[in-house]
């Protein structure tokens, strides 16, 4: 389509906001050394982004995934999980409640960026509920989408090099919620928490 | 005239006449000053009789122009060669129709009424000289010119209609004559008139503004209201500041009826495809034997009322069938003639998109704004559509009969109809009270009828029963079918069978499509798409590129004939509404937030029939657009406007009318339009859902052991009752903080009470009644509470005002007594003595009622503090402040602290209401401020006593049960102190 639906915008928006945060956290977690991070300035505050090529491969073709799934409206939610070889540690949830393709106010998305910006910043201060990583920490994404939804992407050509696999059901280790932040305006409603192995 | 009036911008400039006001102002001028000098002088004056008269001869007339000339000169009356707004009467003898038309409402009268006025030497009421009959329905009949005779020129100078195709003009000359009438001038000279009307336009101005914001009765009207009291319309219709006005406007609004019986079919589809026992008498009775099992398919039937409205009133009128008939709301009143029609008109079709026809085109100045709901097949051949203005319709159809609405009579032949078809079958989907859709595959393939058979069977029972024609349409689906019954109507039925639709299709006109509507419609023209074949030749990536994929594919289906949606019969209410957008005009702030309480009502008593709850409120208004005129077009109507949504979300759902309109007015406040401007509002509830049968406070409430205080002997049983009932009363109203002082009856300047100061002046009291800190905050309930001696007396006038007139006496008698015994405090814990009292089962039914109201949880923490009001309070101020949803963070802990402050150890109610609260934060996903509330809660408790541990323990517990089922796990949240004694982890 010639101009973009109102929707996809916000899509768009959600979606970068995703990649973004996804960055992120791999530096305030500590994930990968610190040196392969540039800080930028998004939102109005420093994030930090990754320069690594093959890691940044990884998360943009998680992002397509993601972009796809928002489109449809079927992005339930984006989990980044951090765990070591045989135990899961923590787990950052964006949980998306709604995503509006009709809005009537916040129409230059102030509102939106200030949320954001909130969220950048509290990420900064999340560590303090969470204890420090081990040396031997990976990371990985998921996304928690309809099957429906999943078909129609694995189906897809431009995902044969990058494939999805469907999960069994979560866990049921006994977790415990630390709440960050509630991405709540017109457009979206995103609750972002981490789920911390108690 | 008219014509001479408007060549006055273009010509007079040249020709020099300019000064005097054109060429035809001179001209008539000139004309009135010869009748003066000539007719006057030469002619004797023989009576006064026709004082004030003022007339222009129209056409031949017997006696003859130049006879009645000299009679007027005789008898006083004024004989005017041109007809100028200030002529009284047009006298004719016969006139055709284009005449009639364009002379406005001045009264056309015979000949024979001067005559005969002479003759009997007073002036005869003119309605019975009248020329043309329906021209009389637009004229007020002149009760008062009977009365009085002394004052019959007053009158008719007042109370005449003017002639309203010069404006502005008119309302000056109104202006002008008035203030001669009062000084009852002796001549009444037309030359003063003219020079005045320049003296006095300023008055008129000022006068014109300032009637035009007081509204609702147009100038003349508001002038000679004094003298003309007999005016149908204005007795008959209120502005929405009348208390009764909402009733009334939904009495007579049809389109309030066609969408309230819609939805009430809906829901009795609902209600009957529940009940339903798999019994169809009608279906059996038809049922043949022998059972075909030849599948029909699903064949969708669509029934529509020929014009209902019309075929319903015709029940009552046989003698009108065959006629012309409309029916509209037009009473046939005179028409307010300082009413700036044209510059609205332009203005609607200033905002009309390109290309679109504007039904206000053949309306002038005098005609009828109310609309035709529905018109017979007669007044449609000559061209009257529904929908079109009653004034415009007459002009193509003067023998148009117009009769009244029936709703009572709507309703039956509705109802007749959905019975009638529920004997058949349930696979109905209502579309409104006289339309819908039904499946009829079942039946066919059960009576062995053709499609044909079964429309004759069905279509003459619906006749037989409700005595008013229907037609039928068949299709494979729904659209098929609707489009079918175009074709069937009237009083038809037509099948299109498969093979035909797409012919059928090819021929219809785009705007024949459900849901291609002006907007769509106007853009199709433009793409050049005239009929359903356009587009069938077209492709779908046209369509799709500009109306987008969605709309551009249904267009596309639905000129192929196809409708992917199935019928849908069950039904539910998405939202409810209430909006009025006619003859609201408020006078002054209150005004316009008491109708918004009123409003509020409504839409609270229409969610009640759905039995939903309702989470989102939105505010619709309607606003008179920059540069409208103040005064519409039609009476009372909106006018061009603009309109202004908002809506706020609550954090529970509510069915409460307070709730409602306390946001309604937080959203009208922050909107902040002048109230003089508003022309529409609307209440919307959406997000409905179905209310729970118990919510969590009342169970805790329940489930709290209940603690027995003794009952002061001297109250006697009736006023127990007495209380009980207004406790009760007071639940159901919203404000719970003073619950336990409900009977404490108290004189407005108290000092103590609601608002009891905190950490003050009444040393010893205080710590007892700290104790109840919490309590209050939530809506205690507790028994066990230290009796307070109350010396004063607390009457919460708003839940007085909504007591019922007898207990209200009561009450105020009571108050009266506990005033003079000063310190009278028995009443204050009776409110749960008599609930404990109860038997079990009443008392449930009690809470239960009051459950209803108290949905969201009430505590007012704020204005607890010093800000006692101690004028009458305001019933919004009150509520508005009242539950725990309103608290913000700050107020949160502020109200926390003190409850850790004052009480020694916390009571389990309070830990208890506490815990719902915060499991309702996680319910709304609120868990950021769960998280930092209950961190503020640990961190303050740490050092206190281990009852205060348990209880954080306790609420802990309630909160992450809340938890699991919504994110699964538990909150992380520090659950351990480090007490002394260890005892608790």
């Amino acid at each position: 389509m010639a101009t973009k639906s109102y929707n996809s915008v916000v899509v768009d928006i959600l979606c970068e906001f995703l990649e973004i945060s996804v960055h992120n956290i791999l530096y305030v977690r500590k994930i990968y050394p610190e040196s392969i991070f540039v800080p930028k300035r998004k939102y109005g505050v420093v994030i930090h982004k990754s320069q690594h090529p093959l890691l940044n491969d990884y998360i943009a073709e998680c992002m397509k995934a993601v972009h796809f799934h928002a489109n449809a409206n079927q992005l339930k939610r984006l989990f980044i999980c951090i765990k070591t070889a045989s135990k899961q540690l923590e787990k950052f949830v964006f949980d998306i409640v709604k995503l509006k393709s009709i809005i009537e106010s916040d129409l230059l998305y102030v509102k939106l960026e200030q949320d954001f910006r909130a969220f950048s910043l509290k990420l900064g201060t999340s560590h303090i509920y969470l204890n420090p990583l081990p040396a031997d920490v990976e990371f990985s994404i998921q996304i928690h989408t309809t099957e429906y939804s999943a078909i129609a992407y694995n189906d897809k050509p431009l995902c044969d090099d990058f494939p999805w696999i469907s999960l069994p059901k979560f866990g049921t280790e006994l977790k415990e919620i630390i709440p960050v932040h509630t991405v709540d305006c017109d457009h979206l409603l995103v609750q972002i928490y981490i789920e911390k192995e108690t | 005239m008219r014509g001479g009036r408007r060549k006055r911008n273009d010509d007079d400039d040249e020709n020099g006449f300019a000064q005097w006001g054109g060429y035809m102002e001179a001209k008539k001028a000139k004309l009135m000053e010869q009748y003066r000098e000539q007719t006057v002088k030469s002619a004797e004056k023989v009576s006064d009789v026709l004082k004030g008269i003022a007339i222009f001869v129209n056409g031949y007339t017997k006696p003859s122009s130049e006879e009645l000339k000299i009679l007027m000169a005789e008898h006083g009356g004024v004989f005017h060669t041109y007809q100028v707004a200030s002529t009284t009467h047009i006298i004719a003898s016969m006139l055709p129709n284009v005449k009639i038309s364009k002379l406005g409402n001045v009264p056309i009268v015979k000949p024979g009424w001067i005559v005969d006025s002479i003759t009997l030497g007073r002036v005869l009421d003119y309605s019975n000289y009248l020329l043309y009959s329906n021209q009389s329905r637009t004229q007020p009949k002149l009760k008062h010119y009977m009365k009085s005779a002394d004052v019959q020129s007053k009158n008719i100078t007042k109370s005449r209609p003017i002639s309203p195709d010069l404006f502005e003009s008119n309302e000056f000359d109104e202006e002008v004559e008035f203030k001669l009438s009062e000084s009852t001038e002796d001549e009444m000279k037309i030359s003063k008139i003219i020079d005045s009307k320049r003296v006095l336009e300023n008055n008129g101005i000022n006068a014109l503004t300032k009637t035009a914001y007081e509204g609702k009765i147009s100038i003349d009207e508001s002038k000679s209201k004094s003298v003309l009291e007999n005016n149908s319309i204005n007795a008959s219709t209120k502005t929405a500041s009348d208390p009764s006005f909402l009733a009334e406007f939904y009495n007579n609004s049809r389109l309030h009826l066609i969408a309230t019986l819609g939805a009430e079919f809906k829901q009795l589809v609902n209600d009957m495809r529940e009940k339903n026992t798999g019994k169809y008498p009608g279906l059996e009775a038809i049922t043949k034997r022998e059972v075909n099992n030849k599948s029909v398919g699903s064949i969708v039937m669509h029934i529509d009322m020929d014009c209902f409205f019309v075929s319903v009133g015709l029940r009552s009128r046989p003698e009108l069938r065959g006629l012309p008939v409309a029916v509209t709301h037009s009473k046939g009143g005179p028409s307010r003639s300082n009413v700036d029609r044209r510059r609205e008109i332009e203005m609607y079709v200033e905002r009309l998109p390109e290309g679109a026809d504007c039904r206000l085109e053949a309306i002038d100045n005098n005609s009828s704004l109310s609309e035709i709901a529905s018109c017979s097949y007669e007044a449609r051949k000559c061209g009257v559509k529904n929908g079109m203005f009653m004034g415009a319709a007459l002009k193509l159809c003067p023998n148009l009969k117009a009769i009244p609405y029936d709703f009572e009579g709507y309703k039956q032949v509705s109802s007749i109809l959905y019975k009638t078809i529920s004997e058949y079958t349930l696979d109905i989907e209502a579309v409104s009270c006289d339309e819908m859709y039904v499946d009829i595959g079942n039946i066919l393939q059960k009576t062995s009828f053709t499609v044909q058979e079964w429309a004759g069977h069905i279509r003459s029972v619906i006749k037989a029963r409700t005595g008013c024609p229907c037609s039928t349409g068949f299709g494979a689906n729904r659209l098929q079918a609707r489009l079918a019954t175009k074709r069937a109507k009237p009083d038809g039925q037509y099948y299109l069978k498969p093979e035909l639709v797409e012919d059928y299709m090819s021929e219809m006109p785009l705007s024949e499509l459900p849901g291609v509507g002006r907007a769509t419609l106007i853009k199709l023209k433009n793409l050049g798409f005239e009929t359903c074949k356009d587009i069938q030749e077209s492709s779908l990536t046209v369509l799709q590129k500009e109306f987008g994929s969605k709309s551009g594919e249904s267009i596309w289906d639905q000129s192929h004939g196809v409708d992917k949606k199935a019928l849908c019969y069950e039904h539910e209410r998405k939202s409810v509404s209430a909006e009025v957008n006619y003859g609201i005009r408020f006078k002054n702030e209150e005004e316009a937030l008491t109708f918004l309480q009123r409003l509020s009502v409504e839409v609270k008593n229409r969610l009640l029939e759905t039995g939903m709850k309702a989470r989102g409120v939105t505010l619709k208004l309607m606003v008179r657009a920059e540069n409208a005129p103040t005064e519409t077009a039609k009476y009372l109507g909106h006018g061009v406007c603009d309109s202004l949504t908002r809506s706020v979300m609550l954090p529970t759902a509510t069915e409460d009318s307070q709730v409602i309109y306390r946001e309604i007015k937080g959203i009208y406040e922050k909107l902040k339009q002048p109230y003089q401007d508003l022309r529409g509002v609307g209440i919307q509830l959406t997000r409905l859902e179905k209310a729970v049968v118990m919510n969590s406070f009342m169970k805790s409430f329940l489930s709290k052991p209940s603690t027995k205080v003794e009952t002061k002997k001297d109250v006697s049983f009736q006023q127990k009752s007495i209380i009980k009932e207004k406790t009760f009363k007071e639940d159901t109203t919203i404000n719970e903080e003073n619950k336990e002082n409900t009977i404490e009856v108290k004189p407005p300047m108290r000092a103590s009470g609601r608002g009891r100061p905190r950490g003050s002046k009444n040393g010893t009291k205080l710590v007892r009644k700290s104790s109840n800190e919490l309590s209050n905050y939530f809506k205690s309930t507790q028994k066990d509470r230290p009796k307070v001696k109350q010396s004063k007396c607390d009457i919460d006038l708003n839940v007085l005002n909504e007591l019922p007139e007898d207990i209200r006496k009561e009450i105020i008698k009571e108050y009266n007594l506990d005033k003079g015994e000063e310190t009278k405090v028995a009443s204050t814990n009776i409110e749960e003595t008599v609930l404990n009292e109860l038997p079990d089962d009443i008392r449930k039914e009690v809470m239960q009622e009051y459950k209803l109201e108290t949905k969201t949880l009430k505590a007012k923490p704020e204005t607890r503090i010093p800000e006692i009001k101690i004028d009458e309070p305001k019933p919004e101020k009150r509520k508005k402040d009242t539950g725990f949803a309103s608290l913000n963070y700050d107020n949160f802990k502020t109200m926390l602290r003190n409850w850790f402050k004052h009480e020694s150890e916390p009571k389990l109610v309070d830990v208890n209401m506490l815990g719902e609260y915060l499991k309702e934060l996680v319910s709304s996903r609120k868990i950021e401020q769960l998280h930092t509330i209950l961190k503020f809660f640990h961190r303050n408790i740490s050092n206190l006593h281990c009852n205060w541990h348990e209880a954080y323990l306790t609420i802990l517990k309630t909160v992450q049960e809340g938890m699991i089922p919504i994110y699964g796990h538990p909150l992380h949240i520090p659950k351990t102190f480090e007490c002394v004694k260890h005892s608790c982890d």
